[in-house]
């Protein structure tokens, strides 16, 4: 069977330091104003800050970045093809024939594409090349997203983000039943965000309270 | 004639041309700008990456759609009272689509790319179904536009006729039969892209409809009811600016007719404005909920007030529907009406992201770096831009009336 590459994502882990959403933007030396992955924290209005009133008070986390769906919205809106979805199920965006039409963003429920708004002299801080120097820089006009660190991938290595400091992040292949994400889905509960919507994504998360 | 008259000599044209060809200029200079410095120079962002092209792109196919429908309908049964203004619409719905076509470019990041349409279509997508259609309806259109007129373009020895002379009664009988069959063929090719136009802009379609695929067949009467509506007020619009400043004119009567189809029209759109709401309420947060409570409830009813109740209330009274400059009033009422209510559907379709934690997302905006919420206020930038493709338009319409056989004593 083919592989499918997906992540688990163990949300009563996750302390919400962001460490991930940095090194995800080094790494994939994303410009100004723009992230692949970012930690939300559920709970107040604002970063950081739980639910409730003291002493009952609710705070977790949810990491996110692109959800590597089976069904992708993105690649079937794609007027170009330039969204698409390889064997191995990595959902990646060609950034040499994207129109940047933004048709992408709007079909996404999970709100993880972002858009290359503008001209790069000044969104690129610094303004060299850093992390992977595989990664390509994007181009002014065209959307960008999580690629599961393909680069990475395709050496054989885990995704920039998988060295998690409280070890919530795993990667690994969802149609083998004795991988380690397999196993922690099927043991502990693995959910999908919106799996309503039919798009089966490859990211799996495990519960907060359980 | 009034002095007013745009002759082929007149100043009057050569000024009216001056300042198209100045707002063009300006666009193209913003246009300019913004491909350099990036669709930053937009009010756009990556909540709301949608705002006033790609409205213009699906009200302009809704409404030449629209405009070509009637007219064309009319036209391949036979009906001679239309025909007068049968020309004028194939004009007005070749125009508005093709306009359309490139409020797309404008829209996108990378236009010199625009070719990838070609190379690489995905025809899952709907946009290229938009693309599709519109080449289909733009073809068959002029198709249509050029066998009506062929034989009027033979006698005043254009190069448009592209050399078929023949005004034979043998050459003139296979000019109606296919002129016939082409405007058939346009009226479902217009429907086409005034529907699916409409269904790439509404911004819910790929995936709140994921949970909901019925929303798509609710949602036609209302994308076509207001295509047409548009369409017929765009007609009834252009035929007011070409009697008062033109030798076109249209049989008596006519103006009239239409006046009531859009009355009708627009009493239609209001009913299934009010269906969709009672409907889509039952399902909870959707559609119309949204609108009456979020930040476009205001725009979206003051559009059904003054777009869709006033005007109606204008065309159904007859002593103002006979009345020429209230008629021309109700159109561009009902114009802007449709415009408005789509625009607020457009925005409050990607207002809300659907997982809405804090920080939110990431918006590379220098007034907020991160949001929950989307805010979209089109900027200088891209009003000069669309003013610019619609004074292209006007400007392609003037020649066409400079060019084409419209008036009455050019058509045999």
């Amino acid at each position: 069977m083919a592989k499918r590459y997906g992540m688990v994502i163990d949300l009563k882990r996750c302390v919400g330091c962001q460490t991930c959403a940095l090194v995800c933007k080094l790494e994939n030396h994303q410009p100004l104003g723009l992230w692949w992955n970012r930690v939300l924290t559920i709970g107040g209005p604002e970063i950081d800050t739980p639910s409730g009133t003291y002493p009952d008070l609710q705070m977790s986390f949810l990491p996110i970045a692109c959800q590597h769906c089976e069904d992708p919205p993105c690649v079937e809106v794609c007027p170009v093809g330039a969204a698409y979805k390889r064997e191995d199920g990595l959902v990646l965006i060609n950034w040499e024939t994207c129109i940047g039409c933004r048709y992408c963003i709007v079909a996404c429920p999970y709100g993880v594409r972002v858009y290359n708004w503008r001209s790069t002299k000044e969104q690129e801080i610094p303004d060299f090349q850093v992390g992977a120097p595989e990664v390509p820089a994007r181009p002014l006009g065209v959307g960008e997203k999580c690629t599961f660190c393909v680069h990475r991938v395709d050496k054989g290595l885990q995704p920039a983000c998988i060295p998690c400091p409280s070890r919530a992040r795993f990667f690994g292949d969802l149609n083998d039943p004795n991988s380690e994400v397999s196993k922690l889905i099927k043991e502990k509960g693995g959910y999908q965000l919106k799996s309503e919507l039919g798009t089966n994504p490859s990211v799996f998360y495990l519960p907060a309270k359980r | 004639m009034k002095a007013a008259t745009i002759r082929p000599d007149s100043k009057n044209l050569y000024a009216w041309i001056a300042v198209l060809v100045a707002i063009i200029a300006g666009a193209a200079y913003a246009w300019t700008v913004q491909t350099i410095e990036g669709l930053g120079v937009t009010g756009l962002t990556n909540i709301m990456p949608w705002g006033l092209y790609v409205q213009f792109f699906s009200f302009l196919l809704g409404m030449g759609g629209g405009a070509i429908i009637v007219s064309a309908a009319m036209d391949a049964a036979g009906m001679q009272t239309f025909k007068s203004i049968s020309r004028i619409s194939i004009v007005v719905g070749v125009v508005a689509v093709a306009l359309g076509s490139v409020f797309i470019l404008g829209d996108l990041g990378r236009p010199e790319r625009a070719i990838y349409f070609f190379i690489s279509p995905n025809l899952e997508s709907s946009m290229v179904w938009d693309m599709i259609f519109m080449i289909l309806f733009l073809v068959l259109a002029v198709g249509y536009g050029w066998f009506s007129m062929r034989a009027d373009l033979a006698r005043k020895r254009s190069p448009l006729a592209f050399g078929v002379n023949d005004l034979s009664e043998k050459a003139l009988r296979r000019d109606r039969t296919m002129s016939r069959i082409l405007a058939a063929a346009t009226v479902v090719a217009g429907g086409l892209v005034a529907y699916q136009a409409s269904l790439t802009s509404w911004t819910l379609s790929e995936h709140e409809l994921l949970e909901a695929l019925s929303m798509r067949m609710l949602l036609a009467p209302l994308f076509l009811f207001s295509a047409l509506a548009s369409g017929v007020a765009a007609l009834l619009l252009v035929v007011a600016i070409l009697t008062r400043y033109t030798d076109v004119k249209t049989a008596s009567g006519v103006r009239e007719s239409m006046a009531k189809m859009l009355a009708v029209l627009v009493v239609l759109n209001l009913a299934v404005v009010i269906a969709e709401t009672a409907i889509v309420d039952f399902r909870g947060r959707m559609l119309f909920s949204v609108i009456m409570e979020g930040p476009y409830a205001t725009a979206f009813w003051s559009a059904i007030v003054i777009g869709v109740i006033v005007p109606l209330v204008m065309l159904a009274y007859p002593r103002t529907r006979r009345l020429g400059s209230a008629v021309t009033l109700a159109s561009v009422l009902s114009l802007a009406g449709v415009f408005l209510i789509r625009f607020s559907l457009l925005l409050q379709g990607t207002l809300y992201p659907h997982i809405t934690y804090p920080l939110g997302i990431p918006m590379q905006a220098a007034q907020t770096v991160w949001s929950t919420v989307g805010s979209y206020t089109p900027t200088l930038i891209e009003v000069i831009v669309s003013a610019g493709i619609l004074a292209f338009g006007a400007l392609l319409l003037t020649f066409a009336v400079r060019t084409l056989p419209l008036k009455p004593e050019e058509m045999a």
